[in-house]
């Protein structure tokens, strides 16, 4: 029996292109999430991982071009028509923003903005039930006080209990896939906590694949699932968080993580990535983390590696030192 | 004589419109240490920094720095002793001028604080090598540089005046781990190799744990617990710093998830200002907003939970 995964990324490619130059972006990004199941795509400011989740959903409208293939529950998302596409956006799949003060309008009542969504994805076509499950929705995403909340509007609000208001307009829709772009990194760590809770437990109830962007080591170690590191533009290690992130295969995996202030490493002597990552749109040739890798070979920079795997349900893309861990 | 080097006493700060930002904070930092200041947002841990660099006037309490109280000094003296105390802040795009160039920004600082033509040139070479850069560097503008190279020339310039305190508010915040590293590498060279002492402000509790020879924890306005770093990272006494550490993701810790926000510093609640999100509240706790009290030696916690000891000495 072959069951539809809610999210089927082959080879997806984004090249933005405006009238003086193309920049690719994104290269050939593949993974799949199955119902109830979580991907983090884990990387630095440039990688391309916010750029991957935005394209899956097609928000960049003219101005990328995405090669490759995007199916949700068997449904190929590049090439549909845009009002096609208006009814899946919300409502098959959603979006939680890093800054929830720029996802909410500001001159709208949450109530109001919450009970939209519901009535043009025909979920609640009554205004006054429409309004009634916008209360619950917040409910359920734990405002202590959604009749007032629903009254209120954003600046109202604290950053957490917006973030909260954009969750629930997220799920409202009962969605099958949730893609989440750093949805805590506006928020303070206790306040994180709480947001990070929130959407495990949403999860588990409603069975929605996640698709969690972050720059948060510790977030994707926490929050669990599988791991796709990126650098570049490029999926460099995939697989289960818990292995990549104790064990990692690629070198920049390995130096991501040394780079961590941890307990019992002495000040001054964390082991840093030399250099910078690439700028966008000046990716190295070859492998792009040859510049920076303490096992580079000649052969490195010819070649852009492939993904293999290297063990158990795990890929990376390293030649040089994907037979073995290379943290010390 | 004492190895104090700055010593901030009972500073308060409420601004115009009403905000509690910096309630009754004591701190002192010492020749060549590092202390941290942790908080989340509103904890009042920049305004806590303005005030120590000089650039705030505390309401109440005093800054005195090497034995000379900040307050009434007369500009020259001030600006005599900015020379002393420099600072790194988070965001250096904003903070280099985008028209100068990198050594015309740091020989700024230097002519500021009196420095030879003659040498200017030689020494911004210099600092530019000392925190990794290099002669061409030097006559690049900030738009060409990166983030963390940005970062380098804030730190020279910092240390152009050879200071004996740097404050840095959130100065690796804004960097990519792998760039952050580097640059805590270089703040940690540069101390054992000056003695400069650092006041390093920041969110982040696993960077300022890692730097850091002290920390104090700030809620509200307040310093809630201080103690040697490795010691608050292994044993907090605190609640709020309970469950910072254990919010802190990848740390492994059973979470402690507060419930509720950081309360509104315009109207803080009464007694405890974190009794409203603790999770070992009592009806004591409303009180008042329990003093720092010693919980072990060189440890300070300023909660009713905390058993106080007699420390020796």
């Amino acid at each position: 029996m072959s069951v539809i995964p809610p999210l089927e990324v082959r080879d997806l490619t984004t090249t933005f292109v405006s009238r003086r130059r193309r920049t690719e972006v994104v290269h050939e990004v593949s993974f799949t999430i199955g119902r109830g199941q979580t991907m983090m795509l884990l990387g630095e400011s440039g990688s391309g991982k916010s750029v991957t989740a935005r394209s899956i959903m097609r928000l960049y409208g003219s101005s990328a071009e995405l090669g490759g293939s995007v199916r949700l529950a068997g449904q190929e998302l590049l090439g549909l028509a845009e009002p096609r596409l208006r009814a899946v956006r919300g409502g098959q799949i959603s979006l939680v923003p890093q800054d929830p003060t720029g996802a909410l309008d500001p001159l709208r009542r949450i109530g109001s903005q919450l009970a939209e969504v519901l009535a043009v994805h025909g979920v609640e076509r009554v205004k006054t039930a429409a309004h009634r499950r916008a209360e619950e929705l917040l409910a359920m995403v734990g405002i202590p006080d959604p009749k007032r909340v629903a009254q209120s509007y954003p600046h109202e609000l604290s950053g957490g209990m917006r973030q909260r208001a954009v969750i629930a307009i997220a799920v409202s829709c009962d969605p099958q896939v949730l893609i989440a772009d750093e949805p805590t990194t506006a928020l303070d760590v206790t306040v994180q906590a709480q947001i990070l809770e929130l959407l495990a437990d949403l999860q588990q109830r409603f069975g929605m694949a996640v698709l969690m962007v972050t720059h948060d080591v510790g977030v994707a170690a926490d929050f669990g699932g599988r791991v796709g590191v990126m650098y570049a533009g490029r999926l460099v290690e995939e697989g289960p968080a818990g292995a990549v992130l104790s064990a990692p295969r690629h070198p920049y995996t390995a130096g991501l993580l040394e780079s961590l202030p941890a307990p019992g490493v002495a000040r001054g002597s964390l082991r840093s990535i030399v250099g910078a990552p690439p700028s966008v749109g000046a990716f190295p040739a070859g492998c792009a983390f040859a510049p920076r890798c303490p096992h580079t070979r000649p052969a490195c920079t010819d070649d852009d590696p492939p993904l293999v795997t290297v063990a158990e349900d795990r890929v990376a893309a390293c030649p040089v030192v994907n037979a073995e861990a290379v943290m010390a | 004589m004492s190895d104090v080097l700055l010593e901030a006493v009972n500073l308060s700060k409420t601004f115009g419109n009403g905000v509690r930002a910096v309630s009754g904070v004591s701190l002192a930092v010492h020749k060549g240490e590092t202390l941290g200041v942790v908080g989340e947002s509103g904890c009042g841990k920049s305004t806590t920094g303005k005030m120590l660099l000089g650039l705030l006037a505390p309401d109440a309490g005093s800054v005195t720095f090497d034995g000379v109280p900040l307050a009434g000094l007369s500009p020259a003296r001030m600006r005599a002793l900015r020379a002393r105390i420099q600072m790194v802040p988070q965001n250096p795009q904003t903070s280099l001028n985008p028209r100068l160039r990198v050594r015309q920004s740091i020989e700024f600082n230097l002519r500021a604080h009196g420095a030879e033509r003659a040498t200017r040139r030689t020494r911004v070479l210099e600092l530019l090598e000392r925190v990794g850069l290099t002669a061409a560097h030097a006559e690049r503008f900030p738009h060409e540089l990166s983030g963390g190279q940005l970062q380098r020339v804030a730190i020279a310039r910092a240390l152009a005046t050879s200071p004996d305190l740097v404050v840095c508010d959130e100065a690796v915040s804004a960097l990519d781990k792998s760039v952050q590293a580097q640059v805590l590498n270089l703040l940690a060279d540069l101390q054992a190799e000056t003695g400069v002492a650092f006041l390093f402000i920041s969110h982040d509790l696993a960077v300022v744990e890692h730097i850091s020879d002290r920390v104090a924890v700030m809620y509200l306005g307040r310093v809630v617990e201080l103690a040697p770093a490795e010691q608050l990272w292994t044993d907090p006494r605190h609640p709020y710093t309970q469950a910072l550490l254990s919010a802190t993701p990848g740390q492994g810790r059973e979470r402690i998830v507060l419930s509720g926000d950081l309360p509104n510093p315009a109207d803080p609640p009464s007694g405890c200002g974190f009794r409203t999100r603790c999770p070992v509240a009592e009806t004591r706790c409303e009180a008042e907003w329990p003093p720092l009290a010693e919980t072990a030696a060189r440890h300070q916690a300023a909660c009713v939970h905390v058993r106080p000891v007699a420390v020796p000495g």
